[in-house]
């Protein structure tokens, strides 16, 4: 069964825009890791639709592209959320504003 | 030679008033002969001076190389020079002998006057040497701007002075109402003498004089320049509208009051006038507004001078009333005349003054005439000279200052901007004076009332000192200079004996005719000649005759109501018939210009600091401030510091740049 | 000579520092000054000075020219070079500098040696006379420079001593007027830059830099009119800030009253000049054609501050705001003679800036001596001091009357000449003008009695010291007293030597249209007319 690509498309930027909202309302700084998770993959479903769409294995090769990255950002935004919790024992972006000063 | 004399005699009264001066800073009580005598030098000096110069040099046929002593470039910008140097003329001697010589008596007499007051006993002779130096730098300078000198200077010696007693507020008041009301003049001073160097391109008397004997100047133009140039004289002569400052100069110790306030400076616009002839000469509407604010300046203080009770406030108002005689008679072009009366009015003035002083000296620092009466036996001689000077001011005939009262009296008859108006005003003015100064001299030296007793009792009422009782004598010091002025004062109007007696024109008259000449040998006389009309002898006769009536008219009221009447002046705060309260309380002018003028400009002034500078200018620049400060804070609030904000600002932007991107596709 | 004036100051800057000396005290603890610190600063001030004398001697006052060049960095041709020179418009004022300097900083420790009398003792001792000699060494740059670079260099860091100076031994309110002042004045060097930058860059093709010479007022009186009229605005806005001419005026009664009485002597004396100066080094040579038709307009902003100041300073009731408007007044004057143009009113503007610098100098000093010992500037609270100190009412008489413009005074012969020559260029503005005479007089007389005459008041009669000055303080007063009578007798001191450099300035011939038709030749009278 063919589904038809503006369904896809439809769903990818309800993820997206779920993902942005996750960041910009959250203030666990790993829930907002995760919410970046899904925008990227939102971003990565949409590339898949479309790949299958024109025939093109492309969009295929940047999806592995981005999981690959979405990887190393999880690791190095884990790791950081790591070192702001020993500094700061709290992982709430509100108790964290050193970009301020 | 006689340039080095010159320069003597105008810088030794400098150097009386530096070193007394630097003695008054040293020591509290420095030696009472030596300051005397280095005052008494600052001023004998010049006049031994002025007199050698006067008997050695034929002062009436000096060459114009000869009038002028230049000492050395005062300014000089390319295009504008003024040189610092003397001018020696008839005017000038004149004025310089008058200067010097009253001055001389005067400083004799202070030395009796100020013996007490040994603190400010230097202080004040080098004030008074101070005075003498710009006094004679007005009047011997040969350009306009030593005239300036000299005529701020001389209002720096006034304010000194009115100002000496330190530790009075209202003395201060008195002197810093006297220099600015002469700094109003000042003002107009200055306009006129600029106006008039655009006209002749120079300040320098010579350059005027021979300017204005080559050219013919608009007589509108002159009229303005005369105008501005009178304000000054205005100023510093007291005249209506400004003359409310000499009266509450008698603050000052009685020899200034003498000096200062009655003998030279104010004459200082007389002599103006005199000096710039050809200018006021050009201009009849001018000089007829001269003569009539003259006139209206006699009659308004002679009618103040009724009244009063402070007797330096009775003479006081008398100087301006005399003053305003002078100018009445420049403003008919009657030169010879103003000038006479500038001079007999010196005498007789400084008479009256310093008598008035050695009474109030007498009476240990009495003013008031209510607590005076019965002096004369106490004070014989000088109620003698005082008489001499009352006799003089009052017209009678024989002193000085008959012939000189006179003489204005007949030229502003024959004016014919309504000559017969003038001389009304002159004769009203005249049995004023009469009835005021005879009203003075019952009141202070006859009637029944004893001010010695009242003085005593007033005394004992209200301090409780017993070593001030009785009349205090009056030393030698101050008795000489008042015999010396009260012969000045009988005899000095033989120079201008008049020509109904003589039928010659009066010998001060063809002096200063022969001395203020100009444009083509044309003296003040000629070039007034078509504004007068020409009285008959009998007329002449009528004129005199209506005159010495007023006098003896004058005298006879006051010996009614005050010597045969024994009326005495009421309280301050006694209820007076209105006319009496006007004339007692000044007719309110003060009042009147503390409400109209000084108090709106003093509101303005506040208004000026508390709303427009503050409120407006300055806080329009704070708000500006205010406003990029408040920019700045609302761009800060964006950095929260907050990354969720910061993403939100990213996905804006993104968003922002994207639709633009879309937009620019579509 | 030019480069040792500016040199020794910086030199002794870095010997007071690396002085070894206790810097800071507690305000109470009573401890003296250190005298070795001020003799140090005054040996780099005075060699300033007699290096500038010695300059002076040598200055050739035929010429209009720049004179005894030194030169740092030779950059032939290209925009940046130190070179130090003197015309006659500058001389004068580089003198005052050097002259006012020594006595400001042996005036300061006078007040120190009074106030540790009293138990206050001296804060900072060392930044002290750190900032005041690089305010020397800054305002003597301005004064020398012959670059625009160079020039606006020592322009804006002259601020930074000045604020310190105000910022930290500055009166209570000294935070607002620390920031009021540098903002204001460095809010108007921002249009200062950007006209000189623009002023280059218009003219770069033709081959001119940024040495201020004679190929750049060539060049510059070239520029099309609109354009010449564009950069006049953005150097008059920075100069009258700096002057400050109404309405900019409202920071400097501020600078003043917070700032400590060497402060004031200097930015009174000094400061305010560089303003004036400027119009006369660039607004009015490099742009006549721009100041020949804004000359109006500007001789009415001076004549609205001689009244305006002259207003607000009689409605003061504190001594140094007092004298601060008078300032604002007497700048006024400033202003209005050098747009009036004329030779006599150019020339009197140069005198009275001299002037001003001494005589408000001298006035500001007076009030500090005053001030170090009842500690209040509030005249209410004054009077009487006349019978308390006769030498100190004599020296503020003097200094009182040469404010007023007296005959015999310098301040007359500034005065007198500015109105002849605003006479002859615009009658009613003239006129205006006089009247500043009057108020002039009503302030200060006013100013007077309240201080010095009547009874003792209440500050005068609880004064823990004697009122009386010191010698260290009368001796300080010397200079200006032999300066304000020997210009007020002969100024030429002062004009012979820039006459030629102002003589270039000049723009307006005496304008005589108003009597000229109204002169005529006399008629020779025909037959005296008998009389009598």
């Amino acid at each position: 069964m063919e589904i038809e690509i503006i369904r896809i498309i439809f769903l990818t930027v309800v993820l997206f825009s779920i993902g942005i909202l996750g960041v910009l309302t959250r203030r666990n700084i790993i829930v907002m890791i995760m919410s970046v998770e899904i925008m990227l993959n939102s971003v990565n479903l949409l590339f898949i639709a479309f790949s299958r769409y024109f025939q093109d294995l492309n969009g295929e090769v940047m999806v592995l592209f981005v999981m690959a990255i979405a990887a190393a950002e999880a690791a190095v935004g884990l790791a950081i959320v790591i070192a702001l919790h020993r500094n700061y024992h709290s992982i709430d972006i509100m108790d964290i504003k050193a970009l301020k000063e | 030679m006689e340039k080095t004399l010159i320069t003597l005699a105008m810088w030794l009264p400098l150097a009386g008033f530096v070193l007394n001066g630097l003695l008054s800073l040293r020591s509290k009580t420095a030696n009472q002969s030596l300051v005397s005598g280095i005052g008494i030098a600052g001023v004998l000096a010049p006049f031994a001076i002025f007199a050698y110069l006067t008997f050695n040099l034929d002062i009436l046929h000096l060459t114009e190389e000869m009038k002028e002593f230049v000492l050395f470039s005062w300014m000089n910008t390319g295009t504008f020079s003024i040189d610092f140097g003397y001018r020696l003329d008839g005017l000038t001697i004149f004025m310089a002998w008058i200067v010097t010589g009253i001055g001389f008596l005067i400083h004799v007499y202070s030395i009796g006057y100020m013996y007490a007051e040994k603190k400010d006993f230097s202080r004040f002779f080098a004030y008074l040497n101070l005075f003498i130096f710009a006094m004679l730098h007005l009047v011997m300078g040969n350009n306009l701007v030593i005239l300036f000198l000299g005529w701020e200077g001389v209002g720096l010696a006034s304010y000194l002075l009115i100002g000496f007693d330190v530790h009075k507020d209202s003395a201060a008041d008195a002197g810093k109402k006297a220099f600015i009301a002469n700094r109003i003049g000042d003002a107009g001073f200055l306009i006129g003498m600029f106006l008039l160097y655009q006209v002749t391109g120079t300040l320098q008397y010579s350059g005027i004089l021979e300017f204005f004997s080559v050219h013919s100047v608009a007589a509108d133009l002159l009229n303005v320049i005369a105008v501005f140039l009178f304000i000054g004289a205005v100023g510093k002569s007291a005249q209506i509208p400004l003359y409310v400052w000499l009266p509450d100069a008698m603050a000052g110790p009685t020899p200034v009051s003498a000096l200062i306030h009655a003998a030279t400076m104010v004459t200082a616009g007389v002599f103006m006038i005199a000096r710039l002839s050809p200018v006021f000469l050009g201009a009849p509407e001018a000089s007829t507004m001269i003569a009539y604010i003259g006139a209206s300046t006699a009659l308004f203080s002679a009618l103040i001078a009724l009244t009063q009770t402070d007797i330096k406030k009775v003479l006081a108002y008398s100087t301006v009333s005399q003053l305003g005689y002078m100018f009445m008679a420049m403003g008919v072009g009657a030169y010879g005349a103003g000038m006479f009366h500038l001079m007999t009015h010196a005498f007789f003035k400084a008479l009256l003054f310093l008598s008035s002083g050695a009474v109030i000296i007498a009476l240990h620092h009495e003013q008031d005439m209510r607590r005076m009466g019965g002096l004369f036996k106490h004070l014989k001689l000088i109620a003698v000279l005082f008489w001499i000077g009352a006799i003089a001011i009052s017209g009678v005939p024989g002193l000085s200052g008959f012939f000189s009262k006179d003489m204005i009296l007949e030229q502003a008859y024959t004016f014919k901007n309504g000559g017969p108006v003038l001389f009304g005003m002159g004769l009203l003015t005249a049995l004023l004076t009469s009835f005021y100064v005879f009203r003075l001299i019952f009141l202070t030296f006859h009637t029944r009332h004893d001010g010695v007793a009242d003085m005593e009792h007033h005394h004992d009422d209200h301090h409780g000192h017993d070593d001030h009782h009785g009349v205090l004598p009056v030393s030698w010091n101050m008795k000489a200079p008042l015999v010396v002025l009260a012969l000045l004062s009988i005899g000095g109007g033989y120079v201008g004996l008049p020509h109904l007696f003589t039928h010659e024109t009066p010998a001060i008259v063809s002096y200063f005719d022969k001395v203020l000449e100009y444009s083509e040998g044309k003296s003040p006389s000629e070039a007034s000649h078509e504004w007068k009309n020409h009285p008959t002898e009998s007329e002449e006769q009528v004129l005199m005759g209506v005159s010495i009536l007023v006098a003896v008219i004058g005298f006879l009221i006051a010996f009614l109501i005050y010597q045969k009447g024994n009326a005495r002046p009421q309280p301050d705060g006694a209820a007076r018939p209105f006319y009496q309260a006007w004339s007692y309380n000044k007719f309110y002018v003060d009042e009147l210009y503390e409400f109209l003028i000084l108090r709106p400009m003093k509101k303005l002034a506040e208004f000026s600091y508390k709303i427009v500078d503050v409120k407006i200018i300055d806080n329009t620049l704070d708000a500006i401030a205010a406003a990029l400060v408040a920019i700045g804070n609302f761009f800060r609030s964006f950095q929260s510091g907050v990354i969720s904000d910061y993403a939100l600002y990213i996905f804006l932007g993104m968003s922002f740049l994207g639709m633009i991107l879309i937009g620019g596709v579509i | 000579m030019l480069t040792l004036s500016i040199l020794a100051p910086l030199v002794a800057a870095i010997l007071v520092w690396i002085f070894p000396s206790r810097n800071n005290y507690r305000e109470d603890s009573g401890h003296k000054p250190n005298g070795w610190l001020m003799n140090v600063a005054l040996i780099g001030s005075l060699i300033a000075m007699v290096a500038s004398l010695l300059a002076a001697s040598s200055f050739n006052g035929q010429s209009a020219e720049f004179q005894l060049h030194e030169v740092w960095f030779p950059a032939e041709g290209k925009a940046i070079n130190w070179i130090f020179s003197v015309d006659g418009i500058s001389i004068g004022l580089y003198l005052l500098t050097t002259i006012l300097f020594p006595i400001g900083i042996y005036y300061s420790y006078a007040s120190f040696l009074v106030n540790a009398k009293q138990g206050i003792s001296p804060r900072r001792e060392k930044l002290f006379w750190i900032s005041l000699l690089f305010l020397e060494a800054s305002v003597i740059g301005v004064f020398l420079a012959q670059n625009l670079i160079t020039f606006y260099v020592f322009w804006e860091i002259m601020l930074v001593p000045m604020a310190l100076l105000i910022g930290i031994w500055g009166g209570s309110d000294r935070k607002y007027a620390t920031i009021k002042f540098f903002i204001y004045t460095f809010a108007g060097s921002v249009f200062l830059l950007v006209g000189m930058i623009a002023l280059i860059y218009a003219q770069w093709s033709n081959g001119t830099n940024f040495d201020i010479g004679f190929a750049l007022y060539q060049n510059a009186a070239q520029l099309p009119s609109h354009i010449q009229r564009y950069l006049f605005w953005a150097f008059i806005l920075s100069f009258l800030i700096k002057i400050p001419a109404f309405p900019f005026h409202t920071w400097l009664p501020h600078a003043h009253t917070q700032a400590p009485t060497v402060g004031s002597i200097i930015l009174a004396g000094v400061l305010l000049k560089l303003g004036t100066y400027g119009i006369l080094r660039f607004s009015i040579p490099l742009f006549p054609e721009a100041a020949n038709a804004y000359s109006e307009l500007f001789m009415w902003v001076g004549a609205v501050a001689i009244v305006y100041g002259a207003w607000l300073a009689w409605s003061q009731d504190d001594l140094k705001k007092l004298i601060a408007y008078s300032s604002v007044s007497h700048m006024g004057y400033i202003v209005m003679g050098m747009f009036a143009g004329t030779a006599n009113a150019i020339a009197g503007s140069y005198l009275q800036m001299i002037n001003h610098g001494i005589t408000t100098g001298l006035l500001f000093m007076l009030v500090g001596v005053v001030y170090d010992r009842v500690h209040t500037r509030d005249i209410a609270k004054f009077g009487g001091l006349a019978q308390k100190s006769p030498v100190f009412a004599t020296i503020f008489l003097i200094a009182t009357l040469s404010s007023v413009g007296l005959p015999g005074t310098n301040g007359f012969v500034g005065e007198f000449l500015i109105l002849l020559g605003t006479f002859e260029a615009n009658m009613l503005i003239g006129a205006i003008a006089v009247t500043g005479v009057i108020f002039g007089a009503v302030y200060m007389l006013q100013l007077y009695k309240a201080v010095f005459f009547g009874e003792p008041g209440e500050a005068i009669a609880h004064a823990k010291v004697s009122l009386h000055m010191n010698s260290r303080e009368i001796l300080l007063t010397v200079p200006f007293l032999v300066l304000i009578f020997w210009l007020g007798f002969k100024p030429d001191l002062v004009l012979s030597p820039v006459r030629a450099s102002l003589e270039k300035i000049q723009f307006r011939e005496i304008d005589r249209s108003f009597v000229a038709p109204k002169i005529g030749k006399a008629v020779p009278v025909e037959g005296h007319a008998e009389h009598h």
